[in-house]
């Protein structure tokens, strides 16, 4: 009985440690919640638009981190995989890979900013100036 | 069938016309709505430096020479989020028109409107899209090829008829991509010029005439996750008979216009760290005379590890295979057409690290393997060994 606690206990432990990430939106996005194949269409040049014809605007963390690395995992497609994709669509003339951002301060102001902004962040960063569209369970953040 | 070519290449001429009118019309009506644009044209673009080393079987010496193999500069204007203007020069081959070396080529030059994710429309020059790799077969940054599989690759153009395999260019296309699950369908069409009718310059033709014939094609894929295929086939009309016909005894048939198929078939799998990419493409005339058979066969298919996220190793096979005519004379006389079957293997190995992003180092070594049934032609082995840098810019 006191195993099973200990690993109860253990696994609430990590779990509370885990990194979570929200995948926000500028507030006019006529969305509100959108699934993983939605969001991966979108940083993959496939969709380009909202419903209400305001142009998508996706931005991206410029620096490798548990924040980054959960969202890709989330997608099913490693990083340099996802860069393959928008170098692609760069040279094909389909369309502009994801804008970079060097920190989560800085991708907070941008998505709440721009109209069609799009963008991931850690969950506590979160503020009331941009909408919460999904919010991912990622794995146990590093000590 | 010729006749009923002329007609259908008519058909496809009137709605190729209507629907550029159509669209830039509509373009005219739609630039009237927009904004002013504040923000300047993008420029940007990539090139391909090697180093390379070559023996031969043949006589020849085996040379050793630096290349720029390709420099691209891109331009592109966003005027909407609908329509773009895009402009891709391409210089070949260490190009100086002073030093008379490499080529200047206008690659695409297009105006697209995306009427949404399913339907876009691109008029002007444009590569098709044929299989996988035609379209992105000059993007070097995109390819960890030095030499690019061998329909593919312009600097074999003297042993390889690169435009008999692949379409070029067009000049209309409509294409798009359907989602349905998990899996995502694409679509193309388009038309563009027969390669050379009605340019005999010794008859006064000074260009592609495209009154009559033209060339139509198209691609269907599929593609998920981890895997993606297509099959793609276009229809043109050639005058491949210009520089034998005054050899021909048959002049019962009119060969100036004879009808090509080309047929591609083009897959790639992911598993893990390990990619395969293979690509048929299969050309066919409709040969109504018994002295001309030109059908060629190419096959390739390529195995990639991904030995990190900035390193692939790979290995491939290219095999072409495509029917020979020899003019064959004795003396000044002429004698008769011969017909053999020319065979090219290229086993090759190569890999590329991208050093960071938008820069690639590459490597890759292969060894050509030729033979022909003709003995009016002769061939030898060769190898080639080299290393490039690739960078955007």
């Amino acid at each position: 009985m006191r195993a099973v606690c200990t690993i109860v206990l253990l696994l609430l432990a990590a779990s509370a440690s885990a990194q979570q990430v929200a995948i926000i939106a500028n507030r006019s996005v006529p969305a509100d919640s959108l699934s993983q194949r939605e969001v991966l269409d979108i940083y993959s040049g496939d969709v380009r638009t909202w419903k209400n014809g305001v142009p998508v605007v996706p931005f991206d963390l410029s620096q490798d981190g548990v924040v980054r690395d959960t969202f890709y995992e989330y997608l099913g497609k490693k990083s340099s995989r996802m860069k393959s994709i928008w170098m692609k669509n760069l040279l094909m003339g389909e369309c502009q890979p994801p804008r970079t951002v060097d920190n989560e301060i800085k991708l907070l102001d941008q998505v709440s900013a721009t109209p069609g902004g799009i963008g991931y962040l850690s969950l506590q960063s979160v503020n009331d100036s941009v909408k919460v569209l999904t919010v991912i369970a990622g794995s146990p953040a590093p000590d | 069938m010729i006749t009923s070519a002329y007609t259908f290449g008519r058909h496809m001429g009137i709605a190729a016309l209507v629907a550029c009118l159509a669209t830039v019309a509509f373009a005219g009506r739609a630039y009237g709505q927009l904004p002013m644009v504040d923000e300047p044209p993008l420029v940007f673009g990539y090139f391909q430096n090697s180093l390379a080393y070559a023996d031969s079987d043949d006589p020849d010496p085996d040379n050793t020479y630096f290349l720029l193999q390709q420099l691209n500069v891109i331009l592109q204007r966003d005027w909407s989020p609908d329509w773009t203007a895009f402009v891709n020069l391409e210089f070949v081959n260490t190009y100086s028109s002073s030093r008379m070396t490499g080529a200047f080529n206008l690659e695409e030059v297009w105006l697209r409107h995306r009427f949404s994710r399913q339907l876009s429309i691109k008029l002007g020059l444009q590569i098709p899209e044929f299989n996988r790799l035609n379209a992105i077969k000059t993007k070097t940054p995109l390819l960890p090829y030095i030499i690019r599989p061998l329909a593919y690759e312009s600097s074999l153009a003297d042993v390889v008829a690169l435009d008999e395999l692949v379409p070029s260019q067009a000049f209309v296309s409509l294409y798009g991509s359907i989602p349905c699950r998990a899996v995502k369908f694409d679509h193309a069409v388009y038309v563009g010029n027969s390669p050379n009718i009605n340019t005999d310059r010794s008859q006064g033709q000074t260009g592609v005439d495209t009154s009559r014939t033209f060339l139509l094609g198209g691609r269907l894929g599929a593609r998920s996750n981890d895997i993606q295929v297509g099959v793609s086939g276009t229809i043109d009309y050639v005058d491949f008979l210009q520089p034998v016909r005054a050899f021909l005894t048959d002049t019962t048939t009119d060969l100036r216009e004879v009808p090509r198929y080309r047929l591609g078939a083009d897959a790639r799998f992911m598993a893990g760290r390990f990619v395969v990419e293979a690509e048929a493409i299969i050309v066919r005339y409709d040969e109504s005379s018994p002295e001309i058979h030109l059908n060629k066969d190419f096959y390739y298919a390529t195995v990639m590890a991904n030995i990190s996220d900035r390193c692939v190793a790979y290995i491939g096979f290219w095999y072409l295979e495509q029917e020979v005519v020899a003019v064959e004379e004795r003396g000044i006389a002429f004698r008769g057409l011969e017909h053999g079957k020319y065979r090219l293997r290229i086993p090759t190995a190569g890999a590329a690290w991208t050093v960071t992003d938008g820069i690639v180092l590459k490597a890759q070594v292969g060894r050509a393997d030729q033979s022909v049934d003709n003995k009016a032609f002769t061939v030898s082995e060769f190898s080639y060994y080299g290393v490039a840098a690739s960078a955007m810019f």
